[in-house]
């Protein structure tokens, strides 16, 4: 069943396409700083990007922080409020659900499914990031990379700490997937599920920028995505990372869990 | 193959299904008639598993449901309202999908599964459709593909929830004589329809709903029972009249009906008055005066300004 | 009975039981180990006094962790005041790495670098990432803005008691869980009624002396100040973290003069006076610069340039200081909470100060009055 959701997954064009778009957002970025040289301002803009001006083997991390804040969650909302509301609405779900696909089962193989994407989908930015950031920005030998205390970064140590953050954006993914999964398993409109993914994304940032909700700020999934910049610290700063690393999993297991109690009671009257 | 005891569904304050006591014996083919709204598919879903019951108890082929649905839903073939399809795929990888999301059983294990899928698309005519993807599927090639994917698995138990919606007179026969030909080699067929005739040609037994409530549930011919009535054609209708005076209730041309006599007691008379007897038969309720005397307006019926009197049909 | 009201009851049940859990788990846990952490320390709470004693011999205390800074102070974006308006107004958060007072490393985080500031025998060497700049400040024993440093909570807290007068009163404090150790609780309240800090509750690590949290609180009862460890670890740092990077594209810088306040003690033209508005000069005058007062009573005065001073008497107006109408001059007072700054310029154009410090307005006011009334002569080179 799981290979099978999978096969479905990525039989679609609908998906490579979304992959190729996340892609060429970091390309289009690189392209217009290798031809003007322009870096932010420090304080501003997405981590990294002066950075890469010298030194494109850092431009995979910082590829992914500028997919990180909207392009990124939006993809993984669509894909994840798709699975059991898009099934809902081309009326699949119930010839699945008597065939029979039991419920518990379906809703683990849309979810290996949608962590599939997810993975995908970040390695996918980041390889790009990488042959892009290799041949249009600034290249290793030239510059020597040094990590954010200044510190020189070996290409093993930098390859690690790129997949560590990779893994990191990917499991924080996995929030908002988990989100907008829920709301699949609640309502047939895949669209109505993808967006309350995303509000839920939208109102977690603000709030975590709102001094006024300090004592829930702590809790709010997105407080730590951020934190993937502590990778390329030196030492690496595992505390943000850790906590990111917990409440994201807890709200993934909370959802998940809210996800499996829905979905196995319900009515399927789609 | 299907008993339900006192099935109920109530969908907040609305009563779907009210205390169903269904009986579908092995080798039925049971039609499950009642006009537009009247529980029919919500029954049908929850003997599939879909919508669990308010109250009542349901048991298919032997075992209770929802509990063991996963043991019995392997040996039931569904279509249940629409058929459904992934509009980008073909009916064949639609086909294949479906059956490798399921787990196999003996009669349809995964290395059949190839030839299986050849056989349902020949069997409901789409054997020569090649790769187009659904969505370009007239209404009546997705019935078809529905049904196909009801018949993969190789059912004991077809559950068909308007098997002919969409269907030219043309497919409607094709996929009656499927039916009937499945059912003789052993696969009883649960069929919900708000056409009379449909169920007339095809069934065996007949249950009845009305308003969640099931208001008759009969052999065909049990519920076709005689009106005590006697239908003749004869030669002479007007000597007929007149030898048979006071007993003709009714004259069409040369068709009388005939009250308080019998066949044997008509025919003997009117030989003996040298009348010609074409035809003489003892008269029986068809289904529509079944049907209609026992149900109500259909559901989707709003009297007053939206006139819309889609009714059951004869 | 249907078969899934049952089934539907138990399992939102195991969800509400797993929320619950996971909502109350970040609560209980520190509780519950604040307990077993006291338990295992003396029963008995050394004294205030004796707190104070082991808090100023921590300086040496070697510990690494990461810290939190909160400042509440609305401070005007004033030319020249580098990250101090910043530090003072936002939440800061830094790393340490503590061998001992002249071997140290403190990086202050942001979201996109950090800037790090390495403390080697009295010299400095500060890089920062996202202008990839390293500076070395050498033989800087003058005065100077604060850093980063100066507000975690040991640096912050010595500071405050090594100028603890006889009016101020200690009491104790109730423990408090601190970075994963028990922390006796010392508050202290300001005996002088010319400070405008109301009170000050500390928190120091009873085996090591260490300070670990400390409030400020205001005379309006505001929070002006919150620095605390959130991790803390009392052992000796690797040595190679304590030596500053030397990236080969990296601007490197080297000054004696960091910021406007150590530019300001080298360039200090005045003799200044050996006390104002009551309070008498707690440093040398050497340098030209001076504090005045001591304990918690005691501001800062900086001579400042005629023509910065213009520039900040301009747009402090603007930031919504307010104006003051001293004989012999012009001033600003800019107030927020618990800080207040006077900004004074003298009728002759020359003369031009900065006072700043946690008394109140009333005493800046007097003092820059008296400056201006009294303009203190050139120092002989």
């Amino acid at each position: 069943m799981i290979v099978v959701e999978i096969r479905k997954l990525f039989g679609r064009r609908r998906t490579w396409v979304s992959i190729f778009l996340l892609c060429l957002l970091p390309t289009v970025v690189a392209v217009f700083l290798s031809l003007t040289d322009i870096g932010p301002r420090p304080g501003e803009g997405p981590a990294f990007l002066s950075a890469v001006l010298s030194n494109g083997a850092l431009y995979p991390a910082a590829a992914l922080g500028i997919v990180l804040p909207i392009f990124l969650p939006i993809a993984v909302s669509i894909v994840a409020g798709e699975s059991i509301a898009g099934e809902a609405t081309t009326g699949t779900l119930r010839y699945l659900l008597v065939r029979p696909v039991g419920r518990t089962r379906l809703l683990v193989a849309k979810l290996s499914s949608i962590t599939l994407f997810v993975l995908v989908a970040v390695f996918a930015v980041s390889i790009t990031a990488l042959v892009v950031g290799l041949n249009l920005l600034g290249s290793g030998p030239v510059v020597a990379t040094t990590t954010v205390s200044g510190t020189p970064l070996s290409p093993s140590q930098l390859g690690i700490r790129t997949v560590l953050t990779i893994l990191y954006v990917g499991w924080s993914m996995l929030g908002v997937a988990s989100v907008a999964f829920f709301l699949s398993t609640l309502t047939d409109s895949p669209l109505a599920a993808a967006l309350g993914g995303l509000s839920a994304l939208v109102g977690s940032t603000v709030l975590v920028t709102l001094d006024a909700a300090d004592n829930v700020r702590d809790y709010l999934p997105t407080r730590y995505w951020l934190a993937w910049v502590d990778f390329f610290r030196d030492p690496i700063l595992w505390r943000d990372i850790e906590r990111g690393f917990l409440v994201q999993g807890v709200y993934v297991v909370v959802l998940l869990g809210m996800a499996w109690a829905n979905f196995t009671t319900r009515d399927v009257t789609s | 193959m299907i008993t339900t005891h006192g099935l109920t569904k109530r969908f907040g304050r609305v009563l779907a299904v009210d205390s169903v006591d269904l009986d579908v014996r092995e080798g039925d083919r049971y039609g499950f008639l009642g006009p537009n709204g009247s529980g029919k598919t919500t029954t049908v879903r929850m003997l599939l598993g879909l919508v669990y019951a308010t109250r009542g108890e349901i048991e298919v082929l032997g075992e209770p449901i929802p509990k063991h649905v996963r043991d019995v839903l392997p040996e039931v073939g569904a279509l249940v309202e629409n058929p459904a399809a992934y509009p980008h795929l073909s009916a064949r990888t639609n086909l294949t999908i479906l059956d490798a999301s399921g787990p196999p059983t003996d009669r349809a294990s995964r290395r059949n599964r190839r030839q299986r899928v050849g056989e349902v698309l020949e069997q409901v005519g789409l054997a020569s459709i090649g790769r187009r993807p659904v969505k370009t599927y007239s209404l009546g090639m997705r019935q078809r593909l529905g049904i196909a994917s009801a018949l993969l698995g190789r059912p004991r138990l077809l559950v068909l929830d308007e098997p002919t919606n969409g269907l030219d007179p043309q497919g409607i026969r094709e996929i009656r004589e499927l039916l009937v030909g499945l059912n003789r080699a052993g696969t009883t067929i649960f069929m919900s329809s708000h056409l009379l005739a449909e169920v007339e040609q095809l069934c065996t037994r007949v249950g009845v709903v009305d308003r969640g409530r099931l208001v008759a549930q009969a052999a065909l011919t049990e519920l076709r029972g005689e009106t005590g009535r006697t239908l003749v054609r004869v030669g002479d209708p007007a000597g007929a009249v007149g030898l048979l005076d006071g007993r003709v209730v009714g004259r069409d041309g040369d068709r009388l009906v005939l009250a308080g006599t019998t066949v044997a007691e008509a025919t003997a008379r009117l030989v003996q008055a040298r009348i010609a007897v074409h035809e003489a038969a003892p008269e029986r309720r068809t289904l529509e005066d079944v049907v209609l005397g026992l149900t109500s307006h259909g559901s989707d019926r709003v009297d007053g300004d939206g006139h819309r009197t889609e009714q059951l049909q004869p | 009975m249907s078969v899934v009201g049952r089934g539907t009851r138990w399992r939102w049940a195991a969800v509400g039981i797993g929320v619950a859990a996971a909502i109350a788990l970040p609560s209980v846990v520190p509780s519950a180990a604040m307990v077993l952490d006291r338990a295992s320390q003396p029963a008995e709470r050394p004294a205030p006094a004796a707190l104070v004693e082991l808090a100023l011999a921590s300086s040496d205390v070697a510990h690494q962790g990461l810290a939190q800074t909160r400042g509440s102070l609305g401070l005007p974006d004033l030319p020249r005041l580098s990250d101090v308006p910043a530090l003072f107004g936002s939440t800061t958060k830094t790393r340490v790495w503590w061998s001992s007072s002249s071997a140290w490393r403190v990086d202050t985080l942001s979201l996109n670098g950090e800037v790090d500031t390495y403390g080697f025998n009295g010299d400095t060497a500060r890089w920062d990432y996202e202008n990839r700049e390293l500076t070395f400040v050498v033989g800087q024993d003058g005065a100077r803005l604060p850093r980063a440093d100066d507000l975690l909570p040991p640096q912050a807290v010595r500071r405050i008691l090594a100028g603890l007068g006889p009016a101020d009163r200690l009491e104790p404090l109730e423990d408090r869980w601190v970075a994963g150790r028990a922390a006796a609780g010392l508050r202290v309240v300001p005996g002088d009624e010319r400070t405008t800090v109301a009170r000050l509750d500390i928190w120091i690590d009873v085996g090591s002396g260490l300070p670990v949290e400390l409030h400020v609180v205001g005379r309006d009862g505001f929070e002006a100040l919150e620095s605390r460890f959130l991790q803390l670890d009392l052992t000796q740092p690797d040595e190679d973290l304590l030596l500053a990077p030397f990236p080969r594209d990296a601007r490197v810088d080297r000054t004696t003069t960091p910021d406007l306040a150590a530019a300001v003690d080298l360039y200090a033209p005045w003799r200044l006076p050996g006390s104002l508005a009551g309070l008498s000069a707690s440093r040398s005058l050497l340098g030209g610069t001076a504090t005045y007062g001591e304990g918690l009573v005691r501001f800062a005065l900086l001579p400042l340039a005629p023509d910065l001073a213009d520039d900040i008497l301009d747009r402090a107006v603007t930031a919504g200081a307010l104006p003051l109408d001293p004989a012999g001059g012009e001033a600003v007072l800019v107030t927020s909470s618990v800080l207040n700054a006077v900004v004074a310029r003298g009728s002759d154009r020359e003369h031009a100060y900065l006072l700043a410090g946690f008394v109140t307005p009333e005493t800046l006011e007097a003092a820059a009055t008296e400056l201006l009334a009294d303009p203190p002569p050139r120092r002989r080179p």
